[in-house]
């Protein structure tokens, strides 16, 4: 029985390692769980007072990676770093949805009502067509967008796409007007 | 988040390794403007900067800073390209003496590139010194701009790793926004192939350009509230407007991971 204890409390260790792994702070991590709460908290005041927060998070014992209490500059940098992965899960997860919906719509047997489902009781697929998912979204795959809908420039391409993008808000035009033609040349060579 | 919280968290990095930026593009379009933030964010964070003007066409930096002060942009003899080819071997010289970095405006001259590559190939010579070499592509709205940029790209007399496209919003035409006026780039069939190379980046407009210049203060003097050559300060929303401006950019080096690329 201490034995499948042992085991239990490695598994857990193993988990642990694996969901939160160690190069990332423990403020990191508390603002991973806490970021739609705290963007909901901010509502329409663009900037966070740090230097307010961080006693809180001293508080809570939550830390910077080097083990020390969180600085105003630490703490907007995590946050920063945060966001940002926040935002490339949700653009790979649009681009599995993407796919999924594009290999749903290339079955041919989407419409028979074996597909369906034992809890369908809408019309048939037949009646509401999904359509394919646009070059847009496909394309989100290579690049992923920060909460705003900028891209986050990791190449020289995706610069390019930023600079549009600038130009774009500053031209009142939607934030992603126009970026295809920016990374056409990288689609199709 | 505010642009003026940006400034506060960009510091310079208290080494790096010495940086030969060029800048090709043809004449007011907006590269002395770049060139001058680069050196005075340089200068500002301790790091020795020489200037190079080799625009005698239309020698902003050296206006700016006047040759012969001790912190003096150097210019060449004159426009003939033996003589610019000459003072570039003798500034990349200095460069390597002094430890610093070497800012080169060079205007329009890409002749004086392909003469001096004959001679001695740049971005070879840095790497002999453990330098980075910088190419600074300056374009306005207009296709010829980029043409003339893409020309000098192609011809590779400075092909370099670290490469920044920078389209400059100031010259877009009264009654044209930013994007339309750009619109016509993306359409060149050159561009496919540039962008790929070089990172790219807007320069926004500063409304009070004119004003500072001719207050002869830099962009830091100004936001500190120094008196200008007239003895006068810009005012409080003009200080405002530079701050900000510097601080866009300040922010977009940081997106676009370039600061480091930076003297």
């Amino acid at each position: 029985m201490s034995f499948m204890t042992a085991e239990m409390k490695i598994r857990e260790s193993i988990r642990g390692h694996l969901a939160r792994p160690k190069e990332r702070s423990s403020l990191f991590w508390w603002l991973v769980e806490n970021h739609q709460w705290l963007l909901e908290q901010r509502g329409l005041h663009k900037r966070i007072m740090w230097a307010a927060l961080c006693p809180e998070f001293a508080a809570l014992g939550l830390t910077d990676r080097t083990g020390k209490p969180p600085n105003p500059k630490s703490a907007k940098l995590t946050w920063e770093r945060v966001c940002k992965e926040k935002a490339r899960i949700e653009a790979r997860q649009a681009a599995a949805d993407a796919e999924r919906a594009v290999k749903a719509a290339s079955n041919p047997r989407r419409n028979m009502p074996s597909q369906f489902g034992a809890k369908y009781n809408g019309p048939p697929l037949a009646v509401v067509p999904q359509p394919p998912p646009s070059e847009g979204e496909l394309w989100m795959g290579k690049y992923w967008f920060d909460e705003a809908g900028m891209i986050v420039v990791i190449d020289n391409p995706s610069s390019g796409v930023y600079a549009h993008q600038e130009r774009n808000l500053r031209s009142s035009r939607p934030i992603k007007d126009g970026i295809e033609r920016v990374i056409r040349s990288k689609e199709k060579p | 988040m505010n642009i003026h919280s940006f400034e506060e968290a960009t510091e310079p990095a208290a080494a790096r390794t010495s940086v030969l930026a060029v800048r090709h593009g043809r004449g007011r379009t907006g590269g002395s403007t770049f060139l001058d933030l680069l050196i005075q964010r340089a200068r500002r964070a301790g790091r020795s900067v020489i200037i190079g003007d080799g625009d005698r066409g239309n020698a902003t930096l050296a206006n700016l800073y006047p040759p012969g002060d001790k912190f003096g942009a150097v210019q060449p003899r004159s426009d003939d390209i033996a003589d610019v080819s000459d003072w570039i071997t003798s500034l990349s010289g200095e460069m390597v003496e002094s430890g610093g970095s070497l800012v080169l405006d060079l205007g329009g001259g890409d002749r004086v590139l392909s003469e001096h590559s004959r001679a001695m190939a740049l971005p070879d010579f840095c790497e002999a010194f453990g330098w980075q070499p910088l190419a600074i592509y300056m374009i306005g709205p207009d296709a010829e701009d980029f043409e003339h940029v893409f020309k000098i790209f192609k011809a590779g007399y400075f092909k370099t790793e670290r490469a920044i496209l920078i389209m400059n919003e100031a010259l877009v035409r009264a009654g044209k926004n930013a994007s339309g006026a750009f619109d016509q780039i993306l359409d060149h069939p050159g561009y496919p192939e540039m962008i790929e190379s070089v990172r790219q980046m807007s320069m926004p407009r500063l409304e009070c350009m004119s004003v500072l210049r001719a207050s002869g203060l830099s962009f830091f003097d100004a936001i500190e509230n120094k008196h200008g050559v007239d003895g006068k300060r810009l005012n409080l929303g003009q200080q405002f407007q530079v701050r900000t401006w510097i601080n866009q950019m300040e922010k977009k080096f940081v997106t676009l991971g370039i600061e480091e690329w930076l003297p």
